[in-house]
């Protein structure tokens, strides 16, 4: 499995942050292999399918895009301040810790 | 909230705990612990986004849906206390003494600074032109890198200390993120391409003029910077941006090169950043910091009149673009100081000088 992360706005734009943050299960240890496919199910099941980008902006505000590819297919995500749901967060924060840009 | 979760396996303790605590066991908890803390945060979210927008609708009026009212200061704070629940905990209400935690002292005098300058040099009664409270969170989120204004409230992220320092350091960021809220209530520019890079320039415009007037600088000795002490130490840069010398607010291995324009030459083509507002904001950024060093002076008396009087023209729409905006601010300059004034000639040199006209 493979997600990544895409962050976008925000008070500033940072060439830097911009970038996509990158986590490989291959390259997790069996016990963050295992946090990692549960926090992806949390956030499956709490259903972040829909398009905040379809509403209008909250200028500075930040949105979050995470996609997904594993066996069962592809996956995305999105979400946007204020009010980023739970189980996105939490997978978020995963992938901030154990992803590369 | 927790009867019924989705897995129904919350554990009773899980239910009355606040959603601070659950977010920080759903982080550092064991495998179990995060689980049913992540199982009962999604159960509770809808509850809250329903208690969230509730009391968001009781908050603010629009401008023409509320009485006029004497043009008094009305602010309060809030701590979300890390958590994403807004507005969170009142920590200081309007009159109330100073607490011993910075983001709330600076928050507080930052809302005030805002309401001053607006009411005290464009006779702006608040946000709305209506008396419109202030309303501020501080300690929003985990080590949010982040500030920004969500049409009722300010919201303040502590920043995670490694690139950032707390959102609430740097008053042009809070009358930047405030002035957002004027735009809306007056030239309600859309918030992508060039409509959105010049909704972004008022922003900095407007924030770098209250730092100035709280300052009692001058346009020479103003630093011309939006976010001066936001970035941390260590960090290779001085600020988000420089409108003076767009391009040059920071150069560091983590963040990037600063990739603002500071002329149309320049232009960025992007889909990123909402089509780049952020980073083509450079262009009318610099060529208002052209004229108001061209007029010299307080910026705020003259140049800062023009922009003002340009975001309330009647001719403004939310697609305004550039040249457009340009043509609006040395009309309204003609309107102010007269065709042939050197207020007007200031502001037409400078759209020529960074290629607009």
């Amino acid at each position: 499995m493979r997600a990544e992360l895409i962050i976008e706005g925000g008070v500033g734009f940072f060439p830097g942050l911009a970038r996509p943050i990158v986590v490989q299960a291959a390259g997790l240890s069996p016990d963050e292999s295992a946090e990692f496919a549960k926090l992806v199910s949390a956030a499956r099941a709490e259903g972040g399918t829909a398009r905040p980008s379809a509403k209008k902006p909250v200028p500075d505000a930040r949105s979050y895009r995470i996609s997904i590819a594993g066996d069962d297919g592809k996956l995305e995500l999105e979400a946007a301040d204020p009010g980023v749901p739970p189980a996105f967060a939490a997978l978020m924060t995963f992938l901030k810790q154990h992803g590369h840009r | 909230m927790c009867i019924g979760s989705r897995s129904g396996r919350a554990h009773s303790i899980y239910c009355i705990l606040p959603p601070h605590m659950l977010a920080a066991i759903a982080k550092n908890g064991s495998a179990e612990q995060r689980s049913l803390a992540i199982d009962t945060l999604s159960a509770d979210h809808t509850f809250r986004q329903f208690r969230s927008v509730q009391a968001a609708t009781l908050q603010p009026r629009r401008a023409g849906q509320m009485p006029a009212v004497a043009p008094v200061v009305h602010r309060t704070i809030y701590t979300a206390k890390n958590t994403e629940t807004l507005p969170g905990t009142i920590v200081r209400a309007e009159g109330a003494k100073k607490t011993k935690d910075p983001c709330v002292d600076e928050a507080y005098d930052g809302l005030g600074d805002t309401f001053e300058f607006y009411l005290e040099v464009f006779q702006r009664n608040s946000i709305d032109d209506a008396g419109m409270p202030l309303i501020g969170t501080v300690h929003f989120g985990d080590k949010y890198d982040n500030a920004f204004w969500n049409s009722q409230q300010m919201v303040f992220g502590d920043g995670d200390g490694e690139l950032f320092n707390r959102f609430t350091i740097s008053l042009d960021v809070i009358g930047h993120e405030l002035t957002h809220g004027v735009t809306e209530h007056t030239a309600e520019l859309a918030y992508s391409g060039q409509a959105g890079a010049l909704n972004e320039s008022v922003s900095d415009v407007f924030g770098s003029l209250i730092k100035q007037y709280t300052l009692k600088q001058t346009a020479d000795k103003a630093d011309w910077l939006i976010g001066a002490g936001l970035l941390a130490k260590g960090v290779k840069g001085v600020a988000l941006r420089s409108m003076k010398e767009p391009g040059t607010a920071y150069d560091d291995p983590v963040l990037g090169k600063d990739p603002q324009p500071s002329t149309m030459s320049g232009y960025v083509q992007t889909t990123q950043d909402n089509g780049g507002v952020h980073i083509n904001s450079g262009i009318p950024n610099r060529a208002f910091c052209l004229a108001a060093l061209d007029i010299g002076g307080n910026a705020w008396e003259k140049a800062g009149r023009i922009w003002y009087e340009t975001l309330n023209d009647s001719h403004i729409k939310a697609t305004t673009g550039f040249k457009s905006f340009a043509r609006l601010t040395v009309s309204n300059a003609n309107r102010l100081f007269g065709t042939n004034s050197a207020e007007s000639k200031a502001v037409t040199q400078a759209w020529h000088q960074v290629g607009v006209l």
